[in-house]
């Protein structure tokens, strides 16, 4: 049995949040949740939807970062002039997540509470450096993204918390590349990807993988060699990633495989983001 | 709670359970059975719906998160009786086996036509990422799509 509120301010959450029955679920796109408790992995709860609540969506530049609201879904990401110009990694993470149905629906916040380091979304929030809003109604605190992911389905959160925002540094002439592989083009879940940001070549450079580790990691050996040599250090950054990432075996696919393709993505990206912008 | 919202362009104000698909609220309270369940998790995309304007799998919302939405089913398509140019072109492309998928299909198809009139293949088959056909292998599927782009467009 499922009860369900439709609260329309953050004050009506939390106050609803406080006098309701627990256990609590947070609901935005659904496209998690709704999958789980078709599963009947969720029992007797309170359900507390967030897609009424105009504080928790839209995007918008504040003080020289970009701020979303955590029910910001992947197709307005996508859609979203601020993000193609200072997020084109993040353009590229989320316009493969599902299908048209889905980024219709699923949320930026959504893709990183559940705390998998296969969420599209997440390498490229890496590789900007953003930060994670959250909320208890009381008190807002901001956790880099690094932070945030404590190892696979655990995050920061704590009880009664919730994410409502992301924000990073507005960076100017920023160039991004996100490359997945999964079982087909839609609807996959990636068995493993690479996200790049970069300014020139490279002032600013941050490289981040995703489903090669219990989260998402940043390569630091790779991103040193490049930042020293350019794109001359290349196949020595390509080589030095296979040993940042620390995959594991799984239904997805193996630790090999994993290991091997992260340095062949890496110099897709690199080599697209070199060769000029893409749309 | 008393659901308002617009379904196929007509007004609908009614008491429904909040926490209920909203897939079946459309099938079971007002008797819209075009939209169909295949996989209940967002995989298949038969349940594809309109809301607002885009296409959602309407397995994965609840009744009440279409609290003052703008609905569109497969049964709103058709116009005074005449199938949607889509609609036509499945049929005289023959984009239709045993049927399950192809009000979802349609749906989605109906979307990528709305923001893309002319549509390379590719636009189509990323458009129709989100639909799965077990028995067309989607050739035939493609191909009505775009016959529909060029009707369309004349």
């Amino acid at each position: 049995m499922i009860t369900v509120f439709r609260p329309e301010t953050p004050g009506e959450l939390f106050e609803l949040v406080k006098s309701q029955p627990a256990p609590h679920y947070f609901l935005a796109g659904g496209t998690d949740l709704l999958v789980q408790h078709k599963d009947g992995a969720i029992g007797p709860s309170t359900w507390f939807d967030l897609t009424a609540i105009s504080e928790l969506t839209g995007i918008r530049q504040e003080d020289g970062k970009i701020v979303l609201g955590a029910t910001t879904t992947h197709d307005e990401l996508v859609r979203s002039p601020l993000i193609q110009r200072y997020a084109p990694v993040l353009v590229q993470g989320a316009e493969v997540i599902g299908g048209p149905q889905i980024r219709n629906r699923g949320t930026v916040g959504g893709n990183l509470a559940n705390g998998s380091p296969a969420a599209d979304t997440a390498p490229p929030l890496y590789t900007l450096e953003a930060e994670v809003g959250l909320s208890n109604g009381q008190r807002t605190r901001w956790l880099p993204i690094a932070d945030f992911f404590l190892h696979v389905r655990k995050t920061a959160l704590e009880p009664g918390e919730l994410i409502t925002a992301l924000r990073f540094p507005a960076r100017e002439g920023i160039q991004g590349g996100f490359m997945r592989l999964g079982q087909r083009r839609s609807q996959a879940i990636s068995k493993v990807s690479v996200a790049v940001s970069a300014v020139g070549r490279f002032d600013y450079l941050a490289i981040a993988c995703g489903s090669v580790a219990p989260t998402v990691v940043r390569a630091p050996q790779a991103e040193a060699i490049l930042r020293e040599q350019g794109m001359a250090g290349l196949e020595e950054a390509c080589r030095l990633i296979r040993d940042e990432v620390k995959p594991i075996s799984d239904v997805r696919s193996t630790a090999d495989y994993r290991r091997a393709t992260t340095g062949v993505l890496l110099r897709r990206v690199l080599e697209q983001l070199d060769s000029g912008p893409r749309r | 709670m008393k659901l308002c919202c617009k379904v196929n362009g007509e007004k609908v104000e009614r008491e429904v359970d909040p926490a209920a698909r909203l897939l079946d609220t459309l099938r079971e309270e007002l008797r819209l059975t075009g939209t169909k369940e295949g996989c209940g998790k967002g995989e298949c995309g038969a349940c594809t719906i309109f809301v607002n304007g885009k296409p959602v799998d309407s397995c994965l919302m609840l009744t009440i998160q279409a609290q003052g939405a703008e609905i569109v089913t497969i049964e709103g398509l058709a116009r005074d009786g005449k199938l949607d140019a889509v609609q036509e072109c499945f049929i005289s492309e023959g984009g239709v086996q045993c049927g399950f998928c192809i009000p979802g299909m349609i749906m989605a198809a109906r979307a990528l036509l709305n923001e893309h009139p002319e549509p390379t293949l590719e636009q189509i088959q990323y458009g129709l990422g989100g639909n799965l056909c077990r028995c067309t292998g989607y050739a035939k599927i493609f191909q009505a799509v775009l016959k529909a782009a060029q009707l369309e467009r004349v």
